[in-house]
C-alpha cells in the first residue's frame, strides 16, 4: 500500500494537502502527516513512504536538512520528495539539488495540479 | 648632466655670450689696433728718417762750425805770423835807429829774411810797396821781384794788389779772399790773405792760406761722418727689413745698406711699373708726407717686382742729399697681423679656458635645480618623504629649504586630510552599513512578509479551489435544481468562489511582483547567463500564455520572426517573464483581433515586439506605463486589472541586459511594445540548466536540478 507523508508546520496547509489527496485513499493510499522535520524523519524511517510533500521553512529541522538526511545519509533514494516552498518565486535550485529532492512546488499551489502530480508519481492514473 | 635641457640651454647661452664677446672684442679692437699699429709703424719709419735727417743736419752743422773754426784759427795764425814779422821788422828798425845797420842794409835784411820765412805747407809772406810793386814773394820768379804788380789779376779778373793796398791804407790791416794757384798746381783755388801796413817802410805785407787746406781737413771729417752714418744706418731697421739710404743730387748712392748699391750711380734704376728712372721719381716726393709707393722685389724673392714699397724722402739741401726710407708695406702691417694673431690666440685660449668654467658654472647652477626637480618628481609620484639635500646660504639654498618646508607642510596637510577622510569615511561606512542593514532588513522583511502572506494565501486559495471542486462535483449534482432559490445560490456560490480564487491569484502575483522589483532594485536579484535562442523563446512564451487565448476565441496569437536570427546570452527565465508579461497585457487590452509576436535584428541588437490591436495608449501616458504602480486610466474610477508592476519589472529586466524597452501606440488602433537585447556571442559554453520544458510557470511547479 503506497504511503504519502505530508510535512508542514502549518496545520492549515497540512489539512489542505490532506483534503486534496483524500480521494487517493480510495485507491488504497495511506496519508501520514508530520508538523516538524524531526518527526517527519522518524516517520520516514518507520513507514518508508513512497512520496513526501516536504515544507522547507520549518522549526527544529528544515526541509533541506530532512531531505538531505533521507536521500544522502539514509540512502533512501527511492523516496520521491517534493519540496514545498514559499521562498519567493525563484526557488534555490542549487540547494534543492544538493539535498537530493526530486521536484519543487511553490506556495500557493493549485490543489488539483498537486493531486495530479501525486497520482502521476504513484502511478494511479 | 648633458641630458638636462636647462643645462644645455644655459651652457649654450654662456658659450654664445663668450663667443659674442670674443667676436665683439676682436671686431672692435683688431681693425682699430691694425690701423693704429700701421700708423705707429709708419710714424716710426718717418721718425727714424727724421732723426737721421736731424743727425745729418747736426753733423753737417758741426762740420760747418769746424770749418769756420779752422778758418778762424788760420786767420789768427796769419795775424800772429804777421805780428811776429812786424816785431822782427820793428827790431831791425830799432837797429837802424840805433845806427847799428844802415837803412839800406836793413831793408835788404828784412826782405831777405821775410823771403826765406816759410811756415806750414810752404806758405809764405809777401811784401809790396804802396805802388803795388812786389818786393818779396818766394813763389815768384826772382825776376818778378821789385816789379810793378799792380796789374796782377786773379782767375776772376780781380785786380788783387790795388784791392789789398786799399784795405791796408784804409784799415791798416784786413783779410782779403781771392782765387790763386798753389805752387806747382794749375787749378786756382780759394785763398785768404791777411794784409798789414808797415808804415815805416811804406810797405804792405801779407800772407795767405789756401782754403782747400781747410777743406781737406773738413773733407776728411766729412768722410768719417759718412762712415759713421753708414755704420748707424746699417743698424737702422724700419719695420722688419726696411732701411734708409742716401743718394745725392746726381742720383749717386752715398749710403746704402746693400754694399753693391753703395757708392754707385743709381741713375739708371728703372721703376718696374712705369719703366722710368726710379730715383728722380723718388726725389720728386721729397719732404711730402704721403711718400712714394712703388713695386719692388724682396731679398728672399729676387727678380719679382710685385711687393709694395713705400718711401719717404727728405732732402737735405746743404749737402744735396736725399735721405730715403724704403719699407715694405706688408711689413708695416706685420705688427698688426702679429697683434691680431695674438688676440686670436688669446681669444681662443680664453674660449678653451671658459668652456670648462662655463660647464662648471652651469653645473653649479643647474645641479641644484636638478636635485630640486628630482625631488619634485618624487613628490609628484607620491613620495612625500622626499627631501632636497641641498645646503647653501644662497638663494638656491633658501629655495631648497622652502621647498622642503612645502613638502613638509604638504605631508602634514595630507596626513591631516587622510585622518579627516578616514574619519569621514568611517562615518560614511557606518551610515552605509546602517543603510545596508536597513536595506537588508527591508529585504528580509519583504521576504518574510511574502512568506507569511503566502502561507495564509495558500490556504485561502487551496481551500477555495477544493470547495469549488467539491461543490461543483458533489454538492450541485445532489441538490434539486428545480428550486429557484437553490439554483440561484448554487450559481452565486460558484461565481463567488471563482472570484475568491482569481483575486487570490492576483494577490499572489502582486506579492511576486513586489518581491521581484524589490530584489531587482536592491541589486539582490541573482541573474543567470545562459544561451537564448529566439525561436525557443517565442515558442516558450506562446505556450506559457496559451491558456489566456484558450479563454478568448476572438483573440489569436501570430508569430512572425526573421530567419537565421543569432542566439544571444541572458537570463532566459527573466526574458520569458518579459514576453509573458507583454503578451498578458496585450490580451488584457485587446477585445478582438490578432496579437503578433515579431523578432528581428537591428545592427547588434535583437528586437522583439508584441503588437496588439487593442485600445492603445494616449501619447502623454506612454512613458508613464513603465513607472511603478502607474496603470492606464484613473485608478480611482477604473478598476486596475493588474499589479501595476509588470512593465516596471520588464524595464528592469531589459535594461539589466543592456537593452531598451519602449511603446508605440495610436489610441484605438493598438500598441506595439518592443524591447531590444544586445547580441552577445557565446564565447564560453554556458551549460546552465533550463527549467524543464514541461514546467508550468504559472503554477510554480519545477523540476529540481
Amino acid at each position: 500500500m503506497p504511503t504519502i507523508l505530508i510535512v508542514d508546520d502549518e496545520q492549515h496547509i497540512r489539512l489542505l494537502i490532506e483534503q486534496t489527496l483524500e480521494e487517493l485513499e480510495d485507491d488504497g493510499v495511506e496519508i501520514l502527516t508530520a508538523d516538524n522535520g524531526a518527526e517527519a524523519l522518524e516517520i520516514i524511517k518507520e513507514a518508508r513512504p513512497e512520496l513526501v510533500f516536504l515544507d522547507v521553512m520549518m522549526p527544529k529541522m528544515n526541509g533541506f536538512d530532512v531531505c538531505n538526511t533521507v536521500k544522502n545519509d539514509l540512502g533512501m533514494k527511492s523516496i520521491y520528495i517534493i519540496l514545498l516552498t514559499a521562498k519567493g518565486q525563484e526557488f534555490d535550485k542549487e540547494k534543492g539539488r544538493e539535498c537530493g529532492s526530486d521536484l519543487y512546488i511553490t506556495k500557493p499551489f493549485s490543489p488539483k495540479e498537486l493531486r495530479n502530480k501525486a497520482k502521476e508519481i504513484l502511478g494511479l492514473q | 648632466m648633458f641630458k638636462s635641457r636647462l643645462f644645455i640651454k644655459f651652457f649654450s647661452a654662456i658659450m654664445l655670450l663668450i663667443l659674442m664677446f670674443t667676436i665683439l672684442y676682436y671686431m672692435l679692437s683688431v681693425p682699430y689696433i691694425k690701423g693704429k699699429v700701421y700708423e705707429i709703424e709708419k710714424t716710426n719709419a718717418k721718425t727714424v728718417m727724421d732723426n737721421v735727417y736731424e743727425l745729418i743736419k747736426s753733423s753737417d752743422n758741426g762740420l760747418e762750425a769746424y770749418k769756420d773754426a779752422t778758418l778762424q784759427a788760420r786767420k789768427e795764425e796769419l795775424k800772429n805770423i804777421l805780428l811776429i814779422v812786424e816785431q822782427y821788422i820793428n827790431s831791425v828798425n830799432r837797429e837802424v835807429k840805433e845806427g847799428v845797420i844802415s837803412k839800406k842794409a836793413a831793408r835788404e835784411k828784412i826782405l831777405t829774411q821775410v823771403r826765406n820765412f816759410k811756415f806750414r805747407n810752404n806758405d809764405y809772406i809777401f811784401i809790396i810797396d804802396y805802388n803795388g810793386r812786389m818786393l818779396s814773394n818766394p813763389t815768384y820768379d826772382p825776376k818778378l821781384q821789385g816789379i810793378d804788380q799792380s796789374r796782377l789779376v786773379d782767375v776772376d779778373g780781380k785786380h788783387l794788389l790795388p784791392d789789398m793796398l786799399e784795405i791796408a791804407s784804409k784799415k791798416g790791416e784786413g783779410y782779403y779772399s781771392y782765387k790763386w794757384r798753389r805752387v806747382g798746381t794749375a787749378t786756382p783755388i780759394d785763398k785768404l790773405s791777411y794784409i798789414k801796413k808797415i808804415p815805416e817802410w811804406d810797405w804792405v805785407m801779407g800772407t795767405g792760406v789756401y782754403i782747400d787746406d781747410i777743406e781737406n781737413v773738413v773733407n776728411l771729417r766729412e768722410k768719417s761722418i759718412i762712415e759713421d752714418l753708414r755704420r748707424i744706418l746699417k743698424k737702422v731697421k724700419l719695420a722688419k727689413t726696411g732701411y734708409i739710404y742716401i743718394f745725392d743730387t746726381n742720383y749717386f748712392n752715398l749710403i746704402h745698406p746693400n754694399k753693391t748699391l753703395e757708392n754707385v750711380s743709381a741713375k739708371n734704376f728703372l721703376n718696374p711699373v712705369t719703366r722710368k728712372p726710379l730715383l728722380p721719381e723718388i726725389a720728386n716726393v721729397a719732404d711730402k708726407p704721403e711718400g712714394f709707393k712703388y713695386k719692388w722685389d724682396k731679398p728672399n724673392d729676387p727678380g719679382h717686382f710685385i711687393y709694395d714699397k713705400i718711401s719717404w724722402v727728405r732732402f737735405y739741401k746743404p749737402l744735396g742729399w736725399y735721405i730715403c726710407s724704403s719699407v715694405y708695406v706688408d711689413e708695416l702691417e706685420r705688427s698688426s697681423i702679429i697683434l691680431r694673431n695674438r688676440i686670436l690666440v688669446v681669444a681662443f685660449t680664453g674660449l678653451l679656458v671658459l668652456i670648462p668654467i662655463g660647464y662648471g658654472l652651469s653645473r653649479k647652477l643647474i645641479g641644484p635645480l636638478r636635485e630640486l626637480y628630482i625631488t619634485a618628481l618624487k613628490v609628484k609620484d607620491g613620495d612625500l618623504t622626499a627631501k632636497s639635500r641641498l645646503k647653501s646660504n644662497d638663494e638656491i639654498g633658501i629655495l631648497s629649504d622652502t621647498f622642503n618646508g612645502m613638502i613638509e607642510r604638504l605631508r602634514f596637510n595630507i596626513d591631516t586630510l587622510d585622518s579627516k577622510v578616514k574619519e569621514r569615511t568611517d562615518e560614511l561606512q557606518k551610515a552605509y552599513d546602517e543603510l545596508k542593514k536597513l536595506e537588508e532588513m527591508k529585504s528580509s522583511f519583504l521576504s518574510s512578509v511574502s512568506h507569511e502572506l503566502r502561507t495564509p494565501l495558500t490556504s485561502v486559495l487551496g481551500f477555495a479551489e477544493i470547495i469549488k471542486e467539491s461543490f461543483e462535483n458533489i454538492v450541485v449534482p445532489a441538490v434539486n435544481p428545480d428550486n429557484k432559490k437553490v439554483k440561484r445560490a448554487i450559481s452565486r456560490i460558484s461565481e463567488n468562489t471563482g472570484i475568491i480564487i482569481s483575486e487570490g491569484e492576483r494577490l499572489t502575483s502582486l506579492i511576486n511582483d513586489v518581491l521581484d522589483i524589490t530584489k531587482m532594485e536592491a541589486g539582490k536579484m541573482v541573474w543567470k547567463c545562459e544561451p537564448i535562442n529566439v525561436k525557443d523563446l517565442l515558442k516558450h512564451a506562446a505556450r506559457a500564455t496559451s491558456s489566456l487565448f484558450r479563454k478568448r476565441d476572438s483573440v489569436m496569437l501570430i508569430i512572425d520572426m526573421e530567419e537565421n536570427l543569432p542566439d544571444t546570452l541572458g537570463d532566459y527565465d527573466r526574458i520569458i517573464q518579459v514576453m509573458i508579461n507583454l503578451i498578458s497585457n496585450a490580451v488584457k487590452f485587446t477585445q478582438e483581433g490578432p496579437i503578433t509576436l515579431t523578432a528581428g535584428r537591428q545592427a547588434d541588437f535583437l528586437v522583439l515586439s508584441v503588437i496588439d490591436t487593442g485600445i492603445g495608449i494616449p501619447l502623454g501616458q506612454r512613458d508613464e506605463v513603465f513607472e511603478k504602480f502607474k496603470q492606464l486610466g484613473n485608478t480611482l474610477t477604473d478598476k486596475p486589472r493588474g499589479t501595476g508592476l509588470g512593465l516596471p519589472i520588464c524595464r528592469e529586466i531589459v535594461e539589466h541586459h543592456g537593452g531598451r524597452i519602449w511603446v508605440e501606440s495610436s489610441p484605438g488602433e493598438g500598441s506595439t511594445f518592443s524591447f531590444t537585447l544586445p547580441i552577445i556571442k557565446m564565447q564560453i559554453a554556458v551549460n546552465t540548466a533550463k527549467p524543464a520544458p514541461d514546467g508550468n510557470e504559472s503554477t510554480g511547479v519545477g523540476k529540481v536540478g
